[in-house]
């Protein structure tokens, strides 16, 4: 508790009682600001129509499941959960094997290039999809992968590579190499080290990037706007974004589409906070 | 500690391979993905392409154009408002609030799980439930604010010009700051208590040992943050987008978001333009960030 000191006149006993209650105040405010709008998405999502439109209040006056219905049953909302499922695990698997061999690489071996390559990796995760997404729609038109789901994934790797590659390069680094040396002592090749040795030892390392990676693509609204045409095609963010097109927007569908896009991950991040911490504080992850 | 990486012995080509082939299908996959298009962006930025035309080389006539657009007028000082704003305030409540949680109380370690909570959600709820919070009649802002007391009476709040561009501050704010908070309270914890029991030895009082000790040990991690913090902020679509698609008339309009429209007219040498324009100081931001988190062991 550094900031208590006896410079004043007041004693340090009090001081020190002054500045416990003003923290806790300050808490509890920021936690009151970080709850209250996701409190409201909640609960929007389980009101009646005339509760959100014609007589609004900050209690619900009656709680129903009507909403998730119309977006489950009418909007066929399960389709996009379910294509917004296949892209991502499918980008995170593909990213998180070509990053490990790439991560390895890169940490254990010196060669030509490997500053060069290092260099690309970070440009390439810091480089936005903004200046991207008109290129490469233009790209996947000319391969004719516009409106699939497979060219929105190989797209989502222009931000799950690099952004796996640069988090794994991290953990990477705190295996101890005597480890693997042993390993190759005792009858292991270079790939058996990596494998069975590296990657088992990088466990909580690998289960970050996968998570990271797995949110980005989940995530992601911009490419898959300007890509998919096709409805059936549509990710969950896409979806939610075709139901806001409307003069008078469906609040309580919307909000139970928020729901379901987000309670999942956010208690897995919840659940996973250490891991997810020491991932994002080393390596800096995209929000 | 991490290991050093050995440097590939003389004579062993078979290990040189090997490391080259680990990392050739990230390299190969990156250059088409991300280093092809960026190039192709820039050459297309320089022609009159329309979709399903590549159309002629015009030199700078995009760039021309948009010189004298005020769309592209505004979104520029919209983007480089909603930049500094954001990211001014961000590093405010996120050094605040990582200063509180770096003392020790009960139930630290829950706090800091729920101030990560908007983090962790995506940027399209976020912002799908902050238009929902500013709407006009039921907004969730307005029915809070009445319940403090405060009756402003109806205040829309994204459709107004005067406030439609604080709106998409606050919100931005509030799912940005938590990368602020986490990455200093990780910075803070990593400075030796020793440290501040040696400035207190020497009488320093809290400010002062804020200035020896505590901003020397995270200034670092501040440049860090909000270089990143600004490429993606300057780059970010979904918050206007969501909110107001720029709108009302321009007032909240920023690049990404023009690109966008840009692109939907069909225009596409006169879209790319629109994020190429941006290009050098993007550049500048990308360069100081590489050079501060590439880590080379040589």
């Amino acid at each position: 508790m550094h900031t208590a000191t006896k410079t004043s006149g007041l004693s340090s006993g009090s001081r020190l009682w002054i500045g416990r209650i003003g923290t806790f105040v300050v808490v509890m405010i920021a936690l009151l600001l970080v709850l209250f709008p996701i409190y409201w998405m909640v609960v929007t999502s389980l009101k009646l129509p005339r509760d959100i439109y014609r007589t609004p209040s900050l209690w619900p006056h009656a709680f129903t499941g009507a909403n998730y219905q119309v977006l489950l049953q009418q909007k066929g909302f399960l389709l996009n959960i379910g294509n917004s499922l296949i892209v991502s695990l499918t980008v995170t698997v593909i990213a998180v094997i070509i990053a490990s061999f790439a991560a390895y690489s890169m940490v254990r071996f010196r060669y030509r290039f490997r500053g060069l390559f290092g260099r690309v990796i970070l440009f390439a995760y810091l480089t936005p999809t903004s200046l991207l997404f008109i290129p490469l729609s233009v790209v996947m038109a000319q391969l004719h992968l516009a409106n699939s789901l497979f060219g929105l994934m190989l797209v989502y790797l222009t931000f799950a590579l690099p952004l796996s590659t640069w988090l794994l390069q991290g953990y990477f680094r705190s295996v101890p190499r005597e480890l693997e040396e042993q390993g190759m002592i005792d009858g292991l090749s270079r790939m058996g080290a990596l494998l069975r040795i590296v990657l088992p030892l990088s466990a909580p390392g690998l289960a970050a990037v996968a998570i990271f990676t797995f949110t980005g693509a989940w995530n992601e609204l911009l490419l898959a706007l300007v890509l998919i045409t096709d409805p059936a095609q549509r990710t969950a963010p896409l979806a939610l974004n075709y139901l806001i097109t409307s003069d008078v927007l469906p609040w309580g569908p919307l909000m139970a589409g928020a729901v379901l896009s987000s309670v999942p991950l956010m208690i897995l991040y919840f659940v996973a906070q250490r891991f997810m911490v020491q991932g994002m504080t080393a390596g800096s992850v995209k929000g | 500690m991490p290991a050093r990486p050995k440097s590939i012995p003389r004579g062993s080509p078979r290990l040189a391979t090997f490391a080259y082939l680990l990392v050739l299908p990230a390299v190969v996959l990156l250059l088409g993905l991300v280093g092809y298009p960026f190039f192709y962006a820039i050459y297309i930025s320089f022609t009159d392409a329309v979709v399903g035309n590549p159309g002629h080389w015009i030199g700078f006539g995009n760039f021309a154009y948009l010189a004298q657009n005020p769309s592209f007028l505004n979104s520029i000082v919209n983007t480089v408002t909603l930049v500094i704003a954001t990211d001014g305030l961000k590093l405010l409540i996120g050094l605040g609030l990582a200063l509180l949680v770096n003392r020790k109380f009960v139930g630290r370690g829950l706090v800091r799980s729920f101030l990560m909570l908007p983090w962790a959600m995506p940027a399209f709820v976020v912002f799908l439930t902050w238009r929902l919070l500013y709407l006009p009649i039921g907004g969730g802002l307005s029915l809070a604010l009445q319940g403090l007391g405060l009756n402003f009476g109806i205040i829309d709040w994204l459709g107004q010009r005067q406030t439609a561009m604080p709106s998409v501050i606050v919100a931005t704010v509030w799912r940005g700051f938590p990368f602020w908070f986490i990455s200093l309270l990780a910075a803070l914890q990593a400075i030796p208590n020793e440290l501040y029991e040696a400035a207190r030895v020497d009488g320093a009082n809290a400010w002062q040992r804020f200035w020896a000790v505590t901003f020397p040990s995270i200034r670092t991690v501040i440049i860090v943050t909000a270089l990143l913090s600004s490429i993606w902020t300057a780059n970010s679509f979904e918050n206007v987008w969501l909110l107001t698609q720029g709108g009302p008339s321009d007032a909240t309009m920023v690049f990404p978001v023009l690109a966008f429209f840009g692109m939907q007219t069909q225009r596409i040498g006169e879209a790319a333009a629109v994020s190429v324009a941006t290009l050098p100081v993007l550049a500048i931001l990308v360069i100081l960030a590489t050079s501060l988190m590439h880590r080379d062991e040589d």
